[in-house]
């Protein structure tokens, strides 16, 4: 979504394609191709009979669906910063490759220390992974894990995302 | 008709902000050709953006009545990576056009051949104004904005533009920047002179060409 403003400016010259538009319809179709690896990938493990499916179906929709949210309101974040400040992207992406270590996907909390877990569940990533997590295995039922902070971090990531794109809008609207 | 009210737009650039218009009201009549005239770096471009909607002013109203065109102009409004055929798809399907009638109107409109299913990419500035003008004629709007680009293609593709346009000036209004003033009398009525960040309007392009012939004198 980062791209959605920068890589798309002579479609912005259409005065019914807004910024807006642009981004939004980037973030659908990131989403959009997810679901569509989700589906191959779940269908290729039925076809070898091997079990991928989730223990809790709606519990790993709702999960995406949370996340996705978190990651839309992100996404318009960046799109804006990535119009004012050309390098945004290049920050962005290293700083957030710490996330990798930090959201508990190869190192699972279950494995952490108290002391790190405390304060890596600041990470409302962890809470998205473990989420998921939880629902695929029954037994993984993790008592740090917070549904709502989640939810929390999204509305919030979603209503600062669309601010920016509201307060500098007339910014977006100009020729690159 | 489009009609600014009290429209500021100011620009940053490297080294502080250009001001374009300042406080400008004005209104575009229907069943008026207006030609823009203004120096180099004045803001004609932004204006014809604004006068679309494609950009936003920093204060001040702009009402439109009717359908405007986006911007006919060099820049363009294709998506590189897509061929001609897509991005006519595109906004044919953006505008609620018919998307067989409008495809078929601007590839034989055009004239780029085989060109039309590749990556507008590798079209040269001629080809893109061509497919521009194409797509632009094939949807009925009520005003066209035409920044720059009447001087396309060969004498015949430029006579077949005219005719085209001759046509719709019988429905629709046309507001054209040009530095052609041949061009501009030809096709306008009316004239404005956009400069020092001031719009002001005048019912005969004559009148509009002489006080910006006079303001050009005594600007040296």
């Amino acid at each position: 979504m980062t791209h959605a403003v920068t890589s798309n400016g002579s479609l912005l010259q259409l005065p019914l394609v807004t910024p807006f538009d642009a981004i939004l319809s980037r973030g659908l179709l990131e989403f959009a191709t997810d679901i569509v690896v989700a589906v191959i990938l779940l269908a290729s493990f039925a076809a070898f009979d091997l079990p991928a499916m989730p223990n809790n179906v709606w519990g790993a929709a709702t999960a995406l669906i949370v996340v996705a949210v978190l990651g839309c309101g992100v996404g318009f974040g960046n799109a804006v910063l990535q119009t004012l400040f050309r390098s945004w992207d290049k920050l962005w992406n290293n700083g957030t490759r710490l996330l990798y270590f930090f959201s508990g996907i190869f190192y699972v909390p279950g494995m952490m220390p108290d002391w790190a877990r405390d304060i890596l569940a600041w990470n409302p990533l962890l809470h998205a992974i473990d989420w998921f997590r939880a629902a695929f295995f029954g037994a993984y039922q993790p008592h740090w894990l917070d549904r709502r902070y989640l939810a929390i971090c999204a509305i919030l990531s979603l209503a600062v995302g669309l601010s920016l794109e509201r307060g500098l809008r007339r910014r977006l609207s100009e020729p690159l | 008709m489009i009609a600014f009210d009290n429209v500021t737009k100011t620009y940053r650039t490297g080294q502080g902000r250009r001001i374009v218009l300042t406080g400008a009201s004005a209104e575009f009549p229907t069943g008026c050709n207006i030609g823009i005239l203004g120096a180099n770096g004045a803001g004609k471009s932004t204006l014809i953006r604004l006068l679309a909607g494609s950009e936003l002013p920093d204060s001040g109203k702009i009402r439109r009545e009717g359908r405007v065109s986006f911007p006919l102009g060099y820049g363009g409004t294709f998506h590189g990576a897509l061929s001609g055929r897509e991005n006519i798809a595109f906004i044919a399907r953006v505008y609620g056009g018919d998307l067989r009638d409008t495809i078929d109107y601007v590839a034989d409109f055009a004239e780029i051949g085989e060109y039309f299913d590749m990556p507008v990419n590798t079209y040269s500035a001629g080809m893109r104004a061509r497919l521009a003008f194409g797509v632009c004629l094939a949807i009925d709007f009520d005003i066209y904005l035409i920044d720059e680009v009447t001087e396309i293609g060969d004498e015949r593709f430029r006579r077949k533009c005219a005719r085209a346009f001759r046509e719709r000036v019988a429905n629709s209004d046309i507001i054209l920047v040009t530095h052609n003033s041949r061009t501009l009398r030809q096709y306008c009525d009316g004239g404005a002179i956009l400069a020092n960040g001031e719009l002001r309007l005048y019912p005969d392009i004559g009148d509009a060409l002489d006080a910006y012939r006079h303001m050009l004198a005594e600007a040296h």
